[in-house]
């Protein structure tokens, strides 16, 4: 079951062709959803810093 | 979001590189590892909001008004991904990026119907009223979700039917199966945990005048 299927990295990355729509999905994905946790992250710090500085 | 980050990844790297190729599609069918858990959560976010929809017009629980508000802009990102992931593999295995069949459109109005729900709430400046006017449209929007589930059974469609039933087991192999399963499992830890960050930010933006806001930071 843990078998690699390709025969080498750039068969893995060329995927007989279809390397390009996977890679992309798959890095746009990974991009959204890492920027999405940033973004409400970042947004998070700020609102509680402004609350920070209305308080003292 | 470490656990959900973690199975997801697992998922991922398992079906990237260890689960076979497909005989049909080749190796274009990886995408499954992304598509599938994607539109799962985008049907189960929404299904979600309609339970917090009902809760917030018949006991009117604030809370859950807060909620709805929180997770339509997480259903807006995976209903994105899901159409996004669809289309892009549309493109090898249909030789079209898009195709007005059932199961396509329903899944589109889904993600019309998430940014109609943020625009509905940001449009009024009462958020009471906003609040009960959201919640019934998300309850009149909930019809879309059996749609888009039984639309590859009811139509005959270009998409083809589901790879995993509650009732009929799944149509997979199980070498396939498993890193599937565990990406479904991972995408619904990642987005329950981006959704309880955005439920964080909203509850304390909404609530910022109230003294517990204060004392919380």
């Amino acid at each position: 079951m843990f078998n690699f299927s390709f025969t080498d990295f750039h068969d893995f990355l060329t995927m007989d062709g279809h390397g390009i729509y996977v890679w992309t999905v798959y890095l746009v994905t990974f991009a959204l959803i890492a920027g999405s946790f940033l973004i409400v992250r970042r947004k998070l710090n700020v609102f509680k810093r402004k609350l920070e500085n209305a308080s003292e | 979001m470490f656990l959900g980050f973690s199975c997801l990844a697992m998922g991922w790297i398992w079906g990237l590189a260890f689960a076979p190729e497909d005989a049909i599609q080749g190796n274009s069918y990886r995408i499954i590892f992304l598509h599938v858990p994607a539109s799962i959560m985008a049907q189960l976010i929404y299904f979600f909001m309609s339970i917090c929809a009902l809760m917030h017009l018949v006991w009117r629980v604030k809370l859950a008004a807060y909620l709805i508000k929180s997770a339509a802009p997480v259903g807006v990102l995976i209903t994105f991904i899901a159409l996004f992931s669809g289309s892009i593999w549309g493109i090898p295995t249909w030789g079209t990026w898009w195709q007005w069949d059932a199961r396509i459109t329903s899944t589109l109005i889904l993600f019309i119907m998430y940014l109609g729900i943020i625009t509905l709430h940001s449009s009024f400046s009462n958020a009471e009223k906003a609040d009960r006017l959201m919640s019934i449209l998300v309850v009149v929007g909930v019809v879309n979700i059996p749609i888009i589930k039984k639309s590859v059974d009811w139509w005959s469609t270009l998409h083809q039917p589901a790879s995993i039933s509650i009732s009929d087991g799944a149509s997979i192999d199980p070498s396939m199966l498993y890193p599937l399963t565990i990406s479904i499992f991972g995408m619904a830890l990642t987005m329950i945990a981006l959704g309880i960050l955005v439920s964080k930010l909203y509850i304390l933006t909404r609530e910022k005048n109230k003294k517990w806001v204060q004392s919380h930071v």
